[in-house]
């Protein structure tokens, strides 16, 4: 089966800070992809460039066929990008920002103003669909980023920590609304700190640590290698952050001293 | 008013596709960009508004257009054609360069795009497009308040011929601005970093505040001023250094038929540096001016940690605190508003224009009077005028005072509530000293050298009264005061009904003491008697102060 995602040897480098070293992917149709790492291993940058947001690096890079260097705006048209801020036009309303969005796309007026409508009301935002966003709670937010996300019903989706700052009950909505695109064939491809989520939800978890990938296979596959029980340690063990127990007796230590 | 330039936009539409623009996505990007314009908090209108209908921007251009009548007041009433067009068109450039620099730079170097629109099916010529569209109407409404009533004075005036003309200099007035201000920011990202450039913006915003507030006091006085009854200036050499009078120049030739080479040269420069600096910073720069700002936005590179050290004229204000403050609660609440004074570039932006303000005030107080400036100066120590500046230090406590509670990041005031403090007046007292050690001794100080200057050894006593005297009043505005702790006030809390009249009461309060010390003054040893009292009453409110308790505090 031809990749969704094709990454050779992709590298990048801001001034003299490399970024990211040599990174090979391949990602099938349908598969939901658990990228972690430490912060500032690569992850953002990683999905920034498989999204087009950044058109400058070495290698190769092909999204559902489109060459991301060339081609990047045929493949923007097909997938969707759930960034790790919530960045979004605050001073609109999520009604106003949504329309806005859903033209970038294209989208008819009444497309936009039906799927809108439900998608606020499934996240219990439908009260405050016409008040400005800076009031807004950060979780209220990343609903709507959510949304703004998903309202082309894009082929592939990139999600970069899309769970940050949402209150547990919409924390179990979106990972059920995770399982359900993944069950209706949409490919994902998922950036989180939240280890028991990638656990769960990931068919492929692939490690990434100072720009290198240095995991990549199933939770079983990554399982058998390390003899670890949970992705947490496993994930603990390929990092080399084993010394939290000897941080956390020097941190008390220094309270007392 | 969105609608209206939308339409207007439209009849360009073919000029759009024709380049590769997709017009649709363009119209989309600019509308919401307005519509953010609209409801973007803007320099002059501070305070956050929550009201869904307000419009701050269309009060921006109304504050525009009343600039613009002073402007055709000046056009209409100053004699010569040459200082009258080189008035209107300093202001155009400088207004237009200031106005993008300051509230429109947070617009310019919008970085927010990188994330929303950057992801979104949208080439990079249609955003770069909707980019350029948004600031020419910006630049548009703006020039359309300001130059209006001027121009409309310059038909009337000068007739229809040489308003056209005017209306062609305005355009390159603007064109130049833009110029001048692309330069500047493309200078800037070169050689400083994305920190230092908010930096160097928020001086430039200051600046702009303050012209902002002077402009209000000056403009209508310059029509007295003798220069603008010289109906005989000449262009000097020097013209050819300043952009308003190559415009000037430019329009003398039609004018007054003057063909001198300098009128000659004028008129080139103001064509020139006008489209031809455009053109080349839009063919050679522009991109990597679009690159840069991809930057700012998407740089993920990890940086070392700067640490953030203070300035080491500062250093001096450090060894002070040990003076005057008591170690613990009091310092800390010191340190953290001293801080917050220094690098907190919103708190700086509503506080130092303010202090530029009462510069400006006391300059209009002593040199309002139609004569020399020599003249002034020798007279000035026979007026009582210096005990008005003194008090004039007041004001700037005050207006800090007013500030300092209020902060975006007054969420972060929860440290009060939670760390075991049994007196919460420890912490106003700090904030208060701050404020003094920081603003009002130093400036103090230059009012010192400058009344030691001018009135010599007979104001040494006004001086240390008046110090005492701004001490005691500022105790009392605090006490009068809601109290709030430093940085704990969410911003759109601060318009409450009730200051209007603390403020009267603040300032009838100065006006009994400044009075009060004019008439002890006058009498024989009268500061002298007085002094202790006021030493006495500073120290009994001092403590009074210090000693507040929870069940005053606003939190």
């Amino acid at each position: 089966m031809e990749s969704v995602i094709s990454v050779k040897g992709l590298s990048k480098r801001y001034q003299k800070a490399v970024v990211l070293k040599d990174i090979n992917l391949a990602i099938q149709p349908g598969e939901v992809i658990g990228y972690i790492g430490p912060n500032g291993a690569g992850k953002s940058t990683t999905i920034k460039i498989l999204t087009g947001i950044i058109p400058e690096f070495e290698g190769d890079v092909n999204v559902l066929g489109f060459d991301m260097r060339t081609q990047a705006l045929e493949a923007k048209r097909r997938i969707g990008y759930i960034p790790e801020n919530a960045a979004l036009y605050e001073t609109l309303t999520p009604m106003e920002y949504l329309s806005f969005v859903g033209q970038l796309y294209q989208l008819d007026k009444s497309v936009i103003t039906v799927r809108a409508n439900e998608l606020l009301n499934l996240f219990d935002l439908s009260n405050n669909k016409e008040m400005r966003m800076t009031t807004f709670s950060k979780g209220m937010r990343q609903k709507v980023l959510l949304i703004a996300g998903l309202l082309h019903n894009p082929e592939i989706i990139f999600l970069d920590e899309p769970l940050s700052g949402l209150d547990a009950n919409a924390v179990i909505l979106v990972k059920e609304i995770l399982v359900q695109l993944k069950n209706s064939g949409k490919t994902i491809f998922y950036s989180s700190h939240i280890m028991d989520v990638v656990e769960k939800i990931s068919d492929k978890i692939i490690i990434i640590n100072k720009g290198e990938i240095i995991a990549n296979g199933s939770f079983s596959e990554l399982n058998n290698a390390s003899h670890q029980e949970s992705l947490e340690e496993i994930f603990t063990q390929l990092t080399g952050n084993h010394e939290h127990h000897q941080v956390a007796e020097q941190f008390i230590q220094a309270l007392t001293n | 008013m969105i609608r209206f330039l939308l339409t207007f936009v439209d009849l360009f539409r073919w000029l759009y596709e024709m380049m590769g623009v997709n017009f649709g996505q363009l119209k989309t990007i600019v509308a919401t960009k307005m519509l953010m314009d609209n409801r973007r908090t803007t320099l002059r209108f501070n305070q956050k508004s929550t009201n869904e209908s307000s419009n701050s921007f269309l009060w921006t251009l109304a504050i525009y257009t009343i600039l613009g009548a002073f402007l055709a007041y000046i056009v209409f009433a100053v004699p010569s054609f040459l200082i009258a067009m080189s008035i209107y068109h300093s202001y155009v450039i400088v207004m237009v360069s200031l106005t993008l620099i300051s509230d429109f730079s947070s617009v310019l170097l919008d970085t927010s795009d990188n994330t929303i629109i950057l992801p979104r099916p949208v080439s990079s010529y249609t955003l770069l497009a909707a980019r350029v569209t948004h600031i020419v109407l910006y630049i548009v409404q703006i020039m359309g308040a300001l130059a209006l009533l001027p121009i409309i004075f310059c038909f009337v005036k000068f007739g229809v011929g040489m308003g056209l003309l005017i209306i062609l200099t305005t355009l390159l007035s603007t064109s130049f601005s833009l110029m001048l201000t692309n330069g500047l920011y493309l200078l800037l990202m070169r050689f400083t970093s994305e920190e230092k450039l908010k930096t160097i913006i928020n001086y430039f915003q200051i600046v702009m505040a303050t012209l902002m507030m002077g402009a209000y006091q000056f403009l209508p006085r310059m029509i007295t001023n003798n220069l603008l009854g010289d109906t005989f200036f000449v262009l000097p050499w020097w013209s050819l250094l300043a952009p308003p009078l190559w415009m000037a120049g430019f329009l003398e030739i039609f004018y007054s038929h003057s063909y001198s080479w300098i009128h000659i040269v004028c008129g080139l420069f103001a064509f020139s540096f006008s489209l031809g600096g455009f053109y080349f910073i839009s063919k050679y720069f522009s991109s990597s001016f679009a690159e840069k700002l991809a930057d700012l936005g998407t740089s993920t590179a990890v940086t070392p940690n700067k640490q953030v050290k203070m300035k080491s004229s500062w250093s001096g204000l450090f060894k002070l605190k040990e003076l005057i403050t008591s170690p613990g609660i009091e310092r800390g609440a010191f340190e953290l508003t001293t801080a917050a004074l220094m690098r907190d570039r919103k708190l700086k932006l509503k506080i130092y224009p303010s202090i530029g303000y009462l510069f400006i005030l006391a300059a209009i107080l002593l040199f309002n009077k139609n004569e020399p400036i020599e003249a002034t100066l020798a007279n000035l120590h026979s007026r009582s005028i210096h005990i008005i500046i003194i008090y004039s230090g007041f004001l700037m406590i005050q207006t800090i005072m007013a500030q300092i509670a209020i902060s975006d990041d007054f969420k972060a005031g929860w440290v009060y509530s939670a760390a075991p403090i049994v007196q919460p007046g420890h912490i106003l007292m700090g904030a208060w000293k701050a404020v003094l050690s920081t603003f009002f001794l130093p400036i103090y100080l230059l009012f010192t050298i400058f009344i030691s200057i001018i009135w010599r050894v007979n104001a040494v006593d006004d001086l240390i009264f008046g110090f005492v005297g701004n001490i005691l009043v500022s105790l009392v505005a605090a006490l009068l005061s809601e109290k709030y702790f430093p940085l704990s006030m969410e911003p759109s809390v601060k318009n409450q009904s009730g200051n209007f009249i603390k403020v009267m009461a603040t300032i009838i309060l100065i006006g009994a003491v400044g009075a009060g010390h004019f008439f002890l003054a006058k009498l024989s040893y009268g500061l002298l008697v007085g002094f202790p009292i006021l030493i006495v009453l500073t120290a009994v409110l001092y403590n009074r102060y210090k000693n507040i308790s929870w069940s005053k505090i606003t939190y």
